[in-house]
């Protein structure tokens, strides 16, 4: 009976704690926007609102230029009014992504506490909204959506590796979809997946073949069922982007035509990319340039050294590193959280036990964020900042996140004050502690002098 | 605590069940409710609307009686009674809008080039006028954003730099009317008659103008991005440097138009009649010109890359300088002699095969 009242009262709490740090986000977010986002020329939010414009003017029959996504604006232009002047459709443009933004964070923590204790939840949630969301949210761009679109998708296709079935496959397939029309950058993802699926798939198939355990029928079946979601997978990616790379190939003469990925990713600096195929036109169709003149991997790698190759990989990583270290402050979250699941996984490499299965995930997990981090570093000197690779943050937490938790229940337990306390709970405590305390120079300081498109 | 007990407590006493047949009940009886109030809400406005209405016809009719009694105050009366339309228009819901310009164009207070009053920036907005007969009226600039003017006749009408956004203008006679700067973005034209008017530099984004009549209007820079044109009758119209970028406008004719400079890029122009069009120095890229007729067109250096022109009948066509790179011309009528001068490089040739002679 006496439980009852602590009950309400804690719930009381949360409810008005979770208020409380809800309006601190969408006020900072809003201060950001009337503060330090005020100039629509700054990164890519004037295409964006453009975009928008056309979409709307253009009853959403508008072919675009293969640079963005549809999704995004398509989403503003339901909040999009023509009355408007272009700063007031700016603005309101902001205020529908911090509401974008909002809207996410619930889904995001219920993801998290889908996979982790309610506390490693909370953590996970606040590091993201306080040091990574919110200083992206006023802005007219896609980038959050992306970010948790991404996430979503690189959890479903962990998912598909773990446990694949035929209506995984059809969500991977659509979700994937839905994201590559928000930006088409999860092309490599997708191709990493199909080959650690297949070569799973083909593993599986011939080491239940050769235990026995399983008859040949079931064992065929088993295969089957795994090609199947996989095909349902690439089936339904396709099925749901088709309206678009069908007008990019009317159009431009290639399925997967994009500006970035087809041309200005072969190009060494923006500036060589605005000489280049985007004075000719690349955006109203292939570029009328001499053919010679155009580039792409065989043209790259002929005009340049391995040495040349290597030290624009090289000075690309050290600014990714850099730029993360110098960002809004999530950095030393990903070193800690890196750090300790490096350090528990260390301590109990003897009681660690991976299937050759499991061998396949960790396989996706390892390619996906090795190819991604290198691709960024790859297009830094064409797209400075860290707006792409902020796209790895939400995957990356969970990965090492899922890894500290796996040795959650291992030793060794720290005695305070004659209690026994488990390192795990301490280290959720201290991270807790960590990032509300640092809650009051972002609100403070960080939030209305740090720019996020640097 | 207390107050949630009383709360429960009170609940628990009061013993409410669910009750299907008593809920739908109330929820009738609810809607009738909302629907009777609004329906007085509505009676009302609409007394109060014509109350003023009457008010401003008096006031108008008054000024300018005694205005012509005294000419030196005609010009006050006109700002009078352009200051007292703004004040009154903010009182009035669209059919009254439509009544009191009704008004206007009756006692000839807004003919073209004679306008007593200037209706310039005034909020004609949602105004609904429908099939009523206003020729020669005198709208520049006003706001007409989701007007509608359905069936109405607007023949000789000035409209330039009106701003007719999501206008209802459907089988509404605009002949010779000046819409020159005007934006008409997603305004509904289907079978308007547009004969002789003038849409130079127009904005007709999104608009549809499907089985309407263009013939021999004056398009010249305007934009008509994708807009629907389905049908539609062109012959003779001038759309030079117009941009009729993945427009629609499968089964229209075209015949005689003079297009050039203009951009067509991806536009659907499937079955449609271009003879004799002037398309010099046209951008053509990646549009469907498939069973389309262009006999005797002047298609000198235009830029027809990725062009589908299967089954097109291109007959005495002029193909001076025409890029034709990866267009696809399997089953087209057209001579030898007119290819001679175009530019081909996986070109699908009238007989499926690939031509590359220009190949660089």
């Amino acid at each position: 009976m006496k439980s009852q009242p602590i009950d309400s009262l804690k719930r009381i709490c949360i409810v008005g704690l979770t208020l409380l740090l809800l309006v601190l986000y969408i006020y900072s977010a809003v201060e950001h926007s009337k503060r330090i986002n005020l100039d629509i020329t700054r990164v890519d939010q004037e295409a964006y609102l453009s975009y928008t414009r056309s979409l709307y003017e253009t009853n959403y029959n508008f072919v675009g230029g293969r640079n963005r996504m549809p999704v995004y604006p398509f989403l503003q232009s339901l909040v999009y009014d023509p009355n408007l002047t272009e700063n007031e459709a700016f603005t309101r443009g902001k205020y529908f992504n911090i509401a974008l933004s909002v809207a996410i964070l619930p889904c995001l923590f219920l993801i998290f506490q889908r996979f982790f204790s309610r506390l490693q939840a909370i953590n996970l949630l606040l590091i993201t909204a306080f040091t990574v969301f919110l200083f992206r949210a006023a802005y007219f761009q896609a980038e959050i959506l992306f970010y948790f679109l991404s996430f979503c998708g690189f959890l479903l296709m962990a998912w598909m590796l773990k446990k694949p079935s035929w209506k995984l496959g059809i969500a991977t397939g659509v979700l994937m979809g839905i994201t590559h029309l928000t930006k088409a950058s999860i092309l490599p993802g997708l191709a990493l997946f199909v080959l650690a699926f297949l070569a799973q798939s083909i593993y599986l198939f011939y080491s239940n073949l050769r235990n026995k355990t399983f008859s040949f029928n079931e064992v065929k079946n088993n295969f089957l069922l795994r090609i199947l979601s996989l095909a349902l997978v690439i089936f339904c990616f396709l099925l749901t982007i088709y309206p678009y790379i069908s007008t990019s190939q009317r159009v431009f003469g290639h399925y997967f035509y994009n500006v970035n990925s087809t041309f200005y990713i072969w190009y060494d600096s923006w500036n060589e990319a605005k000489q280049g195929t985007r004075a000719y036109g690349d955006g109203k169709g292939w570029p009328e340039m001499p053919p010679e003149q155009i580039p792409s991997l065989e043209k790259y790698l002929q005009e340049h050294t391995a040495s040349d190759i290597f030290e624009r990989l090289f000075d690309g990583l050290n600014k990714v590193i850099v730029v993360a270290k110098d960002s809004y402050g999530y950095f030393k979250y990903l070193v800690i959280y890196l750090a300790i699941a490096l350090l528990t996984t260390l301590a109990n490499l003897r009681s660690l036990k991976i299937t050759k299965s499991q061998v396949f995930l960790l396989f996706f997990y390892f390619s996906y964020f090795t190819a991604y981090t290198l691709l960024y570093a790859w297009y830094i000197p064409i797209a400075s900042g860290n707006r792409f690779t902020l796209a790895l943050f939400l995957p990356l937490m969970f990965c090492l996140a899922a890894a500290i938790n796996a040795n959650a229940s291992e030793r060794p337990q720290i005695q305070l004050a004659g209690k026994q306390f488990s390192w795990f709970h301490l280290f959720n405590l201290f991270v807790l502690g960590m990032i509300l305390f640092e809650l009051y120079p972002i609100l403070t300081n960080r939030i209305v002098t740090t720019f996020a498109g640097t | 605590m207390k107050a949630r007990n009383w709360f429960m407590e009170t609940w628990r006493k009061l013993d409410l069940k669910y009750d299907r047949n008593r809920f739908v009940q109330l929820l009738l009886l609810f809607l009738l409710l909302i629907g009777t109030v609004s329906y007085a809400n509505h009676q009302v406005n609409l007394r109060r609307e014509q109350s003023v209405l009457a008010a401003y016809f008096d006031q108008i009719t008054n000024l300018f009686t005694s205005a012509e009694q005294n000419a030196v105050t005609a010009k006050n009366a006109q700002n009078l009674a352009r200051a007292r339309a703004i004040a009154t228009l903010h009182q009035l819901s669209g059919q009254s809008k439509g009544r009191l310009l009704q008004f206007l164009a009756e006692a000839n207070l807004i003919a073209r080039n004679q306008a007593l009053i200037d209706l310039e920036g005034m909020d004609f907005s949602r105004v609904e006028l429908i099939a009523v007969n206003l020729p020669n009226i005198d709208l520049d600039r006003a706001n007409l954003t989701e007007a509608n003017l359905q069936d109405s006749v607007l023949a000789r009408a000035s409209l330039e730099e009106a701003n007719l956004r999501q206008a209802t203008l459907s089988e509404t006679n605009l002949s010779r009317a000046n819409l020159s700067r005007a934006a008409l973005i997603r305004a509904n034209l289907s079978a308007a008659v547009l004969k002789a008017t003038n849409l130079s530099e127009a904005n007709l984004r999104g608009a549809n103008l499907r089985g309407a009549n263009l013939q021999q209007a004056n398009l010249t820079d305007a934009s008509l991005e994708a807009a629907r044109m389905e049908s539609a009758f062109l012959e003779n119209a001038q759309a030079d440097r117009a941009d009729l970028n993945n427009t629609i406008l499968i089964r229209a004719i075209l015949n005689q138009i003079s297009l050039r400079d203009a951009n067509l890029r991806y536009s659907n122009l499937k079955g449609a009649e271009l003879e004799r069009a002037i398309l010099t120095n046209i951008d053509m890229r990646a549009s469907i010109l498939e069973e389309a007729s262009l006999t005797d067109a002047d298609l000198s250096n235009a830029n027809l890359t990725r062009t589908v022109l299967i089954n097109a009948n291109m007959d005495n066509i002029n193909l001076n300088g025409t890029n034709l790179n990866y267009a696809n011309l399997r089953g087209a009528d057209v001579s030898k002699n007119s290819l001679r001068q175009a530019i081909l490089c996986h070109t699908v040739m009238p007989n499926g095969e690939e031509e590359n002679r220009d190949c660089p």
